[in-house]
């Protein structure tokens, strides 16, 4: 049971302990060799960064470097009121916080719904057949898929519009991504698309977990196929949905920055513009460091703030939770 | 599974066959319109219409393609950086787990509170880029693998397969006088591959699929990925993945890509 042989178990590093023997004991020695790369590692790749965090209330030139951030003068909330009152902000708050509320309303049902019916599939090789493949585009970076997804949608060349035009839905060809009316539609599909498989695994891996003998009964019981689903598979799946509605609430700022920035143009930018990809460009495209940090800040203490209301809700309501 | 032989529950079973086959078409449609694109005539491709066969096959996108030496070269920087930053990532974070996995570790709560506010804490893009200068990084084919070195995450996955590794494993090992580094990299790590192999999939992916860190931290030509040189590239229509040339013509011989 216990570790070493120099240390059987935790319980014998009593306060006794001393450096000197600490020194002396090799295996404790190489173990503290191993783990303190890793930490070194946190310490310079999230720790220092979180410094730079000052220059979000300060008036910062890119131009002067590191020191900069430690000389620059400081200018109370003006970064966070400059974003607030930007012209752009309004529309940006709608695209990000629209596109994430029906991303919850409907690709998180579809998604679990999913997840439910290829727990039903009884052939065991075509289930696993369907998860390799819906699995597989997860796989596969945005700027990739993206370029698909747009040469697809093409007015001229595209099969959506082919489709569209031979079912006699459409008359003329729709030039789908450059019109702002369509753009969170593409959003919601195609990354629905794209992760349905990636999404299910959290929820049949709680399925997994399930008792055979709960269907068993049930069957023996008389339920049929739905009833199982609604009364078994569901509510033991519940406490997984849950997590994970909680986490989708708290990162309602957030958007996959790389699908947004693959999807976007000049003609649909009206909808498309979500704070992630204005960070990047007042930030690294125009150099407005202070402002783009200003706005990472206001995101993160925003999703705390949503993380710990939607876990609390959770809590009261369905007594399931993060934290 | 109970096997239930109703009329309501084979309806069931074929609807919900049917469902899959629906949802596969729509993952699979995808990829076989851009290898049936790449197999297609370029300039007969974009009268449009190919959507399910090639209507004039040829084989001259892929010849065109292979002879872009800037590609040749991305793809090198691809490979190497999948190849180098998985070895790496998968040595130091297996090492960092298994000592977070032995019991006699001294400090494990200090070091397990540290690697959690990792997960959870971030300066943001600004002083993360700034960093990255900071430390020469920049411009510098070694942004591709030292920040991807660790991840706490990963790391706990392994320690959770570490620890049901088998004790009298390491006891005896340790009685024959081995040491810890021995029993890591003799005897555990061996007996960690599907771990191991999981872990190096997804970090692979990654390497192989990012370009975020390509398009922020480098200006070099010679050090763009594949991933950031095909979307930045005067040719959108062209594809690749998996190793695979996937490539929709139409758009790689434009004038202007030879000015």
């Amino acid at each position: 049971m216990g570790g070493s042989l120099m240390t059987d178990s935790s319980g014998e590093y009593s306060r006794g302990y001393k450096i000197r023997e600490f020194i002396k004991d090799k295996d404790q020695f190489s173990l503290q060799l191993m783990i303190w790369p890793g930490i070194l590692f946190i310490i310079v790749f999230t720790f220092i960064p979180l410094y730079g965090i000052v220059i979000a209330f300060k008036e910062y030139n890119v131009a002067t470097g590191i020191k900069g951030i430690f000389e620059a003068d400081w200018v109370g909330l003006a970064n966070f009121n400059e974003f607030v009152t930007d012209m752009n902000f309004w529309n940006m708050l709608k695209n990000t916080v629209g596109i994430n509320i029906l991303s919850i309303l409907i690709s998180f049902p579809i998604t679990i719904t999913f997840a439910l019916l290829l727990n039903e599939i009884t052939n065991a090789r075509f289930k696993k057949l369907t998860q390799t493949i819906t699995y597989m585009p997860h796989f596969i970076s945005w700027s990739i898929y993206g370029g698909l997804v747009i040469a697809m949608l093409s007015p001229s060349t595209g099969v959506v519009n082919f489709l569209l035009q031979e079912t006699g839905l459409i008359d003329e060809p729709v030039h789908f991504i450059g019109e702002p009316g369509y753009f969170w539609a593409i959003i919601i599909i195609t990354g629905l698309i794209k992760d349905l498989g990636w999404g299910t695994i959290l929820y049949l891996a709680a399925i997994s977990g399930i008792d055979q003998e709960m269907y068993e009964a049930s069957y023996i019981d008389g339920a049929t196929r739905f009833q199982r689903m609604w009364y078994i598979t569901l509510p033991a799946i519940s406490g997984t949905i849950v997590i994970m509605l909680v986490f989708s609430i708290s990162n309602i700022l957030n958007s996959g920055f790389d699908q947004f920035y693959v999807l976007q143009n000049p003609l649909n930018i009206g909808a498309s513009e979500v704070i992630d990809t204005y960070v990047y460009k007042i930030g690294l495209q125009e150099f407005r460091m202070e402002y783009a940090t200003a706005v990472g800040l206001m995101k993160s203490v925003i999703a705390l703030f949503l993380l710990y209301v939607a876990n609390f809700t959770a809590k009261k309501l369905t007594d399931r939770s993060i934290f | 599974m109970v096997k239930d032989k109703s009329p309501g529950n084979r309806i069931f079973n074929i609807v919900n066959t049917i469902i899959m086959i629906i949802v596969i078409i729509l993952t699979l449609y995808p990829f076989w319109y851009s290898v049936v694109g790449s197999l297609n005539d370029g300039l007969d491709f974009a009268k449009g219409g190919v959507y399910v066969w090639p209507r004039e096959f040829t084989l001259d996108n892929y010849t065109a393609l292979f002879s872009d030496i800037a590609l040749v070269k991305a793809f090198g920087v691809t490979f190497a950086r999948t190849v180098v930053g998985t070895v790496t990532h998968i040595i130091f974070t297996s090492m960092f787990a298994y000592a977070f996995s032995r019991r006699n570790l001294k400090f494990k709560n200090f070091y397990g509170a540290i690697g959690l506010m990792s997960m959870y804490l971030s300066g943001g893009l600004i002083p993360y880029f700034l960093l990255i200068n900071a430390l020469g990084l920049y411009d510098s084919f070694w942004v591709y693998i030292i920040p991807w070195l660790f991840s706490f995450w990963d790391a706990i996955i392994f320690r959770n397969f570490f620890s049901d590794l088998p004790e009298a494993l390491i006891e005896s090992a340790k009685i024959d006088g081995a040491s810890e580094w021995r029993v890591f990299f003799q005897i555990v790590l061996p007996l960690s591959k599907p771990v191991v192999a999981a872990i190096a999939l997804f970090t692979a992916v990654g390497h192989w699929n990012s370009y975020y860190d390509s398009m922020l931290y480098t200006l070099d030509s010679n050090l763009q990925t594949v991933q950031l040189y095909i979307p930045g590239n005067p040719a959108p229509g062209f594809r690749m993945e998996f190793g695979i040339f996937l490539f929709i013509p139409g758009k790689y011989h434009r004038p202007w890509r030879q000015v």
